[in-house]
């Protein structure tokens, strides 16, 4: 491990921070599901793969294929962190004409800023985790979806093949955190026994909080040597807007961007 | 041989000889595959009945450096999974080729379910693919070389009742898109897939272009036509949004007016809900061979 829990969680401050300075200037995002995923993205580029700024192009880094493209947003306090975008480079690509070409090359297919069209990532996972283990390579393949982006069938499609095709070097972690847009999960159709729902595709599954870092790197640990043949799937439990108390884990937020004097208080209430 | 057994033919050479190639399948197969599950068993990939899946492992095999061919049921890739192929290949350009079992009408007796006649028209609207329609096994020939030499994002139909060898493999250009045949005439007839390779046979009074890789390179479709009084576009596909649309908007766009007539599927009585097979669709919409061939004399004799 790279950094301090105490470095770790003031770093989740920062990029939160960052994000409301990006975000609330273009007036437009989806901050609740950037909150509610801060903590999985920080653990999984800074601290578990094989990604920095000096090997974005190279074939053996590890791939991140963020399917559930409306949480793009924190990439760009993430990419500044690890220096692979400078402020004044998100600051030309987030703005209305802003060129986006320079995130293509980073994940797939996570830079549709305008909503993201769920359920693809994971099939694009598989296809990726297949190819290097057809080519015998050694880097490995993380997904991050969203849960409400699970009713997606494609997600059902992409499961079972991942399972059957015992793609170990396969890390999905699930951004568990209950809502959708309108409604939360359970009430929506229910998603739950979730994990028994991987399991039985032939998966290994991990449940743990999404925003403890010492249970996110602890399910993270070791996960180049792990001793099974099936992919794994982390359920990181976590809160939609964590950070923001007043949008926290409330339905019809998931596209609220706070402007003018809501924006200030945005700042004032964010929470280390 | 069937246009789709000479591409997975010369597919299985290109590997053989080491082409990094991969077949991704929705659970179909070939009699033209056998040798390929066998000799290359790792490198024929079966997702099951999952058109969605199929277009996403097939982007995330591209993007770990090999080249795919995707193999389904048609209309399935299009119609199921049109929006991993607008996303997935239009949009972020990975240049895979999903090639499709059946062409128009040529699966009827499976139903309105099996007959991807919308799905031309539907794949028009995207930018930055190539709709391919061999009407003759040279152009299956060089789309395989096309998937080692030429990656593109390229949706393949594959008519199973074409076979034989209309063209030569010099005059195949897939960035151009058609290739004309027959006579000198100021009446053109335009086509793709089994009309073209029909009307290719017929000696007829016209000259006859077959699209067999959409989009047509425009300026050079406008010289085919300009000079014409009337053309004339076949099509084993809807109407709407078909190539007779496409000729129409080429010539509106640049302000030629020449008289388009189109011949199309439209169901005018509605969609089929009897047992039906291809010749009996034809007939009742038109476009059976014997009826096309006296319309289209009958139109050069003024």
């Amino acid at each position: 491990m790279g950094q301090s829990y105490g470095q770790l969680y003031q770093k989740s401050y920062e990029m939160r921070k960052r994000f409301l300075e990006i975000f609330t200037k273009l007036g437009y995002g989806h901050l609740t599901t950037a909150f509610s995923e801060t903590e999985i993205l920080i653990a999984l580029l800074s601290e578990t793969m094989n990604f920095h700024a000096g090997n974005v192009n190279d074939k053996n880094r590890d791939r991140l294929v963020l399917s559930k493209g409306h949480g793009a947003g924190m990439l760009f306090p993430v990419f500044e962190d690890l220096g692979i975008l400078s402020k004044e480079e998100t600051e030309e690509i987030i703005k209305c004409g802003g060129n986006f070409t320079k995130t293509r090359e980073l994940f797939y297919p996570g830079f549709e800023f305008y909503g993201g069209s769920l359920g693809i990532g994971l099939g694009m996972a598989a296809g990726l985790a297949m190819g290097a283990k057809l080519n015998r390579e050694d880097w490995m393949v993380f997904c991050l979806l969203g849960d409400a982006e699970c009713y997606e069938g494609a997600i059902w499609e992409a499961m079972l093949f991942a399972g059957h095709n015992r793609l170990n070097n396969l890390v999905v972690v699930v951004d568990r955190n209950y809502l959708g847009c309108s409604d939360f999960t359970e009430n929506m159709c229910e998603l739950e026994p979730f994990e028994e729902k991987w399991k039985s595709c032939n998966w290994d599954t991990k449940a743990v909080d999404g925003h403890s870092y010492e249970e996110l790197l602890g399910a993270l640990e070791g996960i180049r040597s792990r001793r099974t043949s099936k992919p794994l799937c982390i359920i990181a439990d976590t809160v939609k807007g964590k950070g923001l108390d007043y949008l926290s884990n409330k339905p019809l937020m998931h596209g609220f961007m706070p402007k003018g004097e809501e924006a200030c208080a945005a700042y004032e209430n964010l929470k280390g | 041989m069937k246009v789709r057994d000479v591409f997975f033919h010369e597919i299985y050479k290109k590997t053989k000889h080491g082409e990094d190639i991969v077949i991704v399948s929705s659970d179909i197969g070939a009699p033209s595959l056998d040798d390929y599950r066998r000799d290359f068993p790792n490198r024929f990939i079966n997702v099951g009945i999952a058109e969605q899946n199929l277009l996403a492992v097939s982007s995330g095999l591209q993007l770990a450096g090999k080249k795919v061919v995707a193999y389904a049921l048609n209309p399935f890739p299009v119609t199921r999974a049109f929006d991993q192929v607008r996303n997935l290949m239009a949009s972020l350009q990975i240049p895979i080729t999903v090639t499709a079992l059946n062409a128009g009408t040529c699966s009827a007796e499976a139903g309105y379910t099996h007959m991807p006649i919308e799905n031309l028209s539907l794949m028009r609207t995207l930018r930055n693919l190539q709709i391919v329609n061999p009407s003759d096994e040279a152009i299956a020939r060089k789309l395989a070389d096309a998937v080692v030499e030429e990656p593109y994002p390229r949706y393949v139909q594959f008519d199973k009742y074409i076979e034989g060898t209309l063209y030569a493999a010099e005059d195949i250009d897939f960035r151009k898109g058609f290739i004309t045949n027959g006579k000198e005439s100021t009446i053109a007839v335009v086509a793709y897939g089994i009309m073209a390779h029909q009307l290719m046979k017929l000696d007829l009074p016209v000259k006859v272009i077959d699209c067999y890789s959409l989009p047509v390179q425009e300026e050079e479709f406008i010289q085919e036509i300009e000079g014409c009084t009337k053309i004339v576009t076949v099509e084993d596909g809807v109407a709407e949004g078909g190539v007779g649309s496409m000729a129409l908007e080429i010539l509106n766009d640049r302000g030629i007016q020449i008289p388009v007539v189109r011949k199309g599927l439209r169901f005018r009585q509605g969609y089929p809900n009897i047992f039906t097979n291809r010749e009996l669709l034809w007939q009742e919409e038109g476009l059976d061979l014997l009826g096309l061939e006296q319309e289209i004399r009958k139109l050069c004799e003024g």
